[in-house]
């Protein structure tokens, strides 16, 4: 019948059928079609089309649509009620199961919470910038002489050309430390008292142009247009000034004695950003014009903002053009080129470790790893939860048949344990929140950052997540449970499914081999920083101390107060010298000769002098160290490490070598000449390859005061020295540190790294343990009587152990060897970022490995030994 | 008893119900109102106002035959019930009344001019 005569639109029908009361559907839909099929012979189809999607339009209203006052409404509350009573009751009925997967889930919940939170951090920096998407970071990667390095800074003159040459440039700021480049830290005095603050910045008047930080006084453009101005935080502002208008007042930076008149106040920075600054110096007169024209060295931050955030790569494909117009001449005369590094702003705090760095960033690698670690720690904690229900399953198959008898549905039965897992899951959520805050003061000293736990936003989604999980976790018992068929479930034949003890076993390897891989990557962690901070870095890195020297007092007479200290008891040796190891070193370009011939190479420098070889510990492997007092060491000698001897082709011997330094006035070649090889050492993270390093003598100079100490008498000595150097009254205290926990603080990520994986490691297993514990009681509990008959029969009490453990054992192996393999690719990616590697040993592994499998089979001995010596007539008896 | 108040619309489809007796269904009383009140009546307004009526006990519906022109869907005859043609009555009873109430010089219109 359908086929006779037109059709109306098929869609609006269906959306007509769909909305409209049952009980009128039909009659309404005849009344469409043949009113449709008159108006298509009267109107013709098109007219009749438009009616009819009025016609439609206007049914769209309450008389019609379905739900009608006069539907049934059942009310679902009641049901609800009962859901939850008996939830409750169940809960309760299994004590013991609901403390350990209550304990287990809500261990696992509080700690993602935390890393979470650590995670959302890490990746919220930058976020305040409203155009943080525009602005870039410029750095250069240089080749020079085969000496490759990545800078996070490029030369002054850039920036400015950069606006001048490309139009997608629509400013430049330029940005450095005010006592040197990487180095924001300086005293302000300002009414004889000083202030000290570590985040003061030279930076270029555009710098609020580029940042849209909003400024509290002053305008954006005319704040750090003059010489000696300078715009603090609105928190320094407070600590300096207190209530006082700090606009036109003067301050002084009492390292260098200049003053800075204050013409603005911008709002405090948040602390997640890769520059935080407290303090901007206008970049205007603040260095000799000559060095911001140099385009080699002499680097400054720089940063960018762009028309629109796509531009980047376009800036990309014109820099060769530009490397050719303004810097190729300077470079081909070293042997070198450079390439420009574009970085995203956003991408700076998690990706960016280039050389020099403002501060020390964050790690992806690490962040990546703990969110992995967290998630899985909810999985297996969730885990646990199924696995349980799993295996109660067969109890509860009773209860679920009476109720089908009665009249439930498949649905009423699922959503009864959908709402026993959210109850569950509720409650786990509550023992998590709790746990968070104890353990919250905590776990900010170990992360080093500072977010609200409570932070509505975080707990809200934390929320969404856990109950999104418990959802999903109660998806599979539901439909299992069911299932169940009736009269299976009334005669109480328990035979267990063999899908879901398939499904039960596989749970248990999944669970285990995630956290053997947690504890076997925490291993690899532990055993490489190990490694890393107690490997022979070349030199004797204990008891060193180092004294930094940055008042002008303290600078003039360096060499006196090392003599001082010298004759101190307890000190072995003393050296002044501008570096020090454990920090990064400049780079040089050096004309090496050999064989007559000139080439470029790079290098890094240390001005030092003649006690520095003594006191650091280095070894002479070839030719001398300096002389003291030599006036011709200090003008023409240089002494090499092997590398550079390497590098620089001097295999034969590089003893009288010679560096091609420049022509003096009356054009004849000035050289420096080679004194001696000390043996290769680490100056700082075993990240990196050891590179050429050339010592210059700087006799009786420098700002680092090296001590070496005799034996363990710090104390006395750094008291002793301190009361020294206070004696000539200097504004700015020396400030000290062992040398040795200098170095080790390379490795903060690792270490902290390492201890969060602690951490971790110990919880995944213990949950793992738990839901294992769990489900063994459990099996237990249902073959007791069997155990019984067969201790009955004769079976010893080993002989019923290992009918426990057998199983327990297989799945734990089974899980092992997954893990292994995939720990060994994880830890072979984490260890990449080492020039320097350890991996542990077989034997180490092995014995990981046993551990875990002693750990978790111990745990379980106390139950399984219960029902080992158990009496069998007390289980046997009940039937 | 319950107010028996009928709205405008309503007396119409009831009238028109009335009118089709034994041929009333959706199509037949939208045209027949089309034609007597030469207005234009939306499937929607006209099947709210039968539903309410039908509600509130004034019209009671069968189900009728489906034809090859409704694509085999049924009609639903509608007639009056006692109570709707009380409610009817009641309807045209008050109005008679308000008519005669009205004096008649009130609507010699010619005169007050």
């Amino acid at each position: 019948m359908e086929g006779q005569g037109p059709q109306p639109p098929r869609l609006l029908m269906r959306i007509f059928l769909w909305f409209c009361h049952e009980e009128l559907r039909k009659y309404i839909e005849g009344d469409l079609i043949e009113l449709y099929r008159e108006r298509v012979e009267m109107l013709g189809r098109f007219k009749a089309n438009g009616r009819f999607i009025i016609d439609v339009c206007l049914l769209f209203r309450p008389g019609i649509i379905g739900f009608s006052k006069n539907t049934y409404t059942s009310n679902p509350f009641g049901m609800y009620k009962n859901h939850v009573k008996v939830g409750v009751r169940n809960l309760w009925k299994d004590r013991f199961y609901t403390t350990i997967n209550l304990f287990g889930l809500s261990i696992g919940l509080s700690f993602s919470y935390l890393v979470l939170l650590l995670v959302n951090y890490e990746f919220s920096f930058e976020n305040f910038y409203e155009e943080k998407d525009h602005i870039y970071r410029l750095g250069v990667h240089y080749n020079i002489g085969g000496q490759e390095d990545s800078y996070s800074n490029v030369p002054r003159p850039m920036g400015p050309a950069f606006k001048e040459e490309f139009p997608e440039v629509v400013e430049y700021t330029r940005v450095a430390g005010v006592n040197g480049l990487s180095t924001h830290t300086s005293n302000l005095k300002y009414d004889e008292q000083y202030f000290l603050s570590e985040k003061i910045f030279v930076a270029d008047s555009s710098f609020f142009n580029v940042f849209d930080t909003r400024l509290i006084r002053g305008e954006k453009s005319t704040v750090l247009n003059r010489p000696y101005t300078i715009v603090l935080s609105e928190r320094l502002a407070k600590t300096i000034f207190g209530e006082d208008d700090p606009i036109g007042q003067e301050i002084e930076t009492v390292e260098d004695e200049r003053k800075f008149e204050v013409t603005g106040i911008f709002e405090d920075v948040p602390a997640n950003t890769h520059l935080p600054y407290d303090a901007i110096i206008s970049f205007y007169n603040y260095y000799d014009d000559e060095i911001n024209t140099f385009w080699y060295g002499r680097h400054v931050y720089t940063y960018i903002r762009l028309q629109s955030p796509g531009q980047a790569e376009r800036l990309m494909e014109k820099y060769p053009a530009f490397y050719e117009k303004y810097m190729a001449s300077d470079y081909e005369e070293v042997n070198g080129k450079a390439d420009l590094i574009l970085q995203p702003l956003k991408d700076i705090h998690l990706k960016s470790d280039l050389t020099w760095e403002a501060n020390k960033n964050g790690n992806l690698t690490g962040v990546l790893i703990l969110l992995a670690i967290g998630f899985f720690l909810v999985v297996i904690a969730e885990v646990n939860y199924l696995n349980l229900s799993l295996a109660r399953s067969s109890l509860r198959k009773k209860e679920i048949s009476v109720r089908k008898v009665i009249g439930a549905t498949k649905s009423n039965i699922s959503g009864q344990f959908v709402v026993e897992t959210m109850l569950f899951t509720a409650l786990a959520f509550c023992v998590s929140v709790v746990i968070v805050r104890l353990v919250y003061a905590e776990f900010l000293s170990l992360s080093g950052v500072d977010v609200l736990p409570f932070a509505t936003e975080h707990v809200l989604i934390f929320g969404l997540l856990t109950f999104g999980l418990g959802l999903l976790v109660s998806i599979y018992p539901s439909v299992i449970l069911s299932g169940v068929r009736l009269v299976e479930g009334l005669k109480g034949r328990s035979k267990k499914s063999r899908a879901s003890g398939r499904l039960q076993r596989m749970l248990v390897i999944f669970q285990f081999t995630i956290s053997t891989i947690v504890i076997l990557f925490t291993f690899v962690v532990k055993n490489q920083l190990d490694y890393v901070t107690h490997k022979d870095l070349g030199f004797d890195k204990e008891n060193l101390l180092v004294f930094e020297l940055e008042d002008s007092v303290l600078l003039k007479r360096g060499g006196l107060l090392r003599e001082q200290i010298q004759e101190l008891a307890g000190v072995k040796a003393t050296s002044l010298a501008y570096n020090r190891p454990g920090v990064d070193l400049n780079h040089l370009i050096l004309n090496v000769e050999n064989e007559g011939e000139i080439s470029s190479f790079g290098s890094q420098f240390m001005g030092v002098d003649h006690a520095f070889q003594n006191t650091v510990g280095l070894e002479l492997v070839e030719g001398r160290a300096f002389i003291k007092g030599s006036e011709a060491d200090a003008e023409v000698a240089v002494m090499i490490n092997e590398t550079a001897k390497a590098k620089f082709g001097w295999q034969d011997g590089a003893e009288g070598k010679r560096l091609f330094v420049g022509r003096d006035e009356n054009g004849n070649p000035d050289y420096l000449t080679t004194i001696g090889v000390f043996k290769d050492f680490n100056i700082g993270s075993l990240h990196s390859d050891i590179e050429p390093i050339v010592l210059f003598f700087v006799p009786s100079e420098g700002d680092q005061l090296l001590v070496r100490l005799s034996s363990d008498n710090q104390e006395t000595v750094v008291a002793q020295v301190n009361q020294m150097l206070s004696d000539y009254n200097p504004k700015i205290p020396a400030k000290h540190h062992l040398l040795e926990s200098e170095l080790d603080r390379l490795y903060q990520d690792e270490s902290r790294l390492s201890k969060s994986m602690t951490y971790l490691s110990a919880l995944t297993i213990i949950i793992s343990v738990l839901g294992f514990v769990g489900l063994l009681s459990f099996s237990i509990a249902q073959r007791e009587k069997e155990i019984g008959i067969r201790k009955v029969l004769g079976a010893r009490v080993s002989s019923v152990t290992m009918l426990f453990y057998k199983d327990l054992l297989v799945l734990i192996l089974i899980a092992q060897v997954i893990a292994v393999p995939v720990n060994y690719f994880i830890s072979q990616k984490w260890l990449n970022s080492f020039q320097y590697q350890s991996f542990p040993g077989l034997f180490d592994f092995a014995i990981v490995l046993v551990a875990i499998v002693l750990l978790s089979l111990g745990t379980m001995a106390f139950q399984i030994v219960r029902v080992a010596f158990m009496n069998p007539a007390k289980v046997i008896k009940d039937d | 008893m319950k107010r028996t108040q009928l709205g405008e619309f309503e007396e119409v489809v009831m009238l028109a119900v009335g009118i089709l007796f034994g041929e009333a269904y959706g199509i037949s009383i939208k045209k027949e109102i089309e034609a007597r009140l030469s207005r234009n009546v939306s499937v929607g307004a006209l099947q709210t106002a039968l539903k309410r009526l039908e509600s509130k006990g004034y019209l009671k519906s069968t189900e009728g035959e489906g034809t090859p022109e409704r694509a085999g869907r049924p009609r639903k005859y509608f007639t009056i019930t006692m109570h709707g043609k009380n409610a009817l009555e009641a309807a045209r009873d008050t109005r008679n009344a308000m008519w005669d109430a009205i004096p008649p010089v009130a609507l010699d219109l010619k005169t007050q001019d």
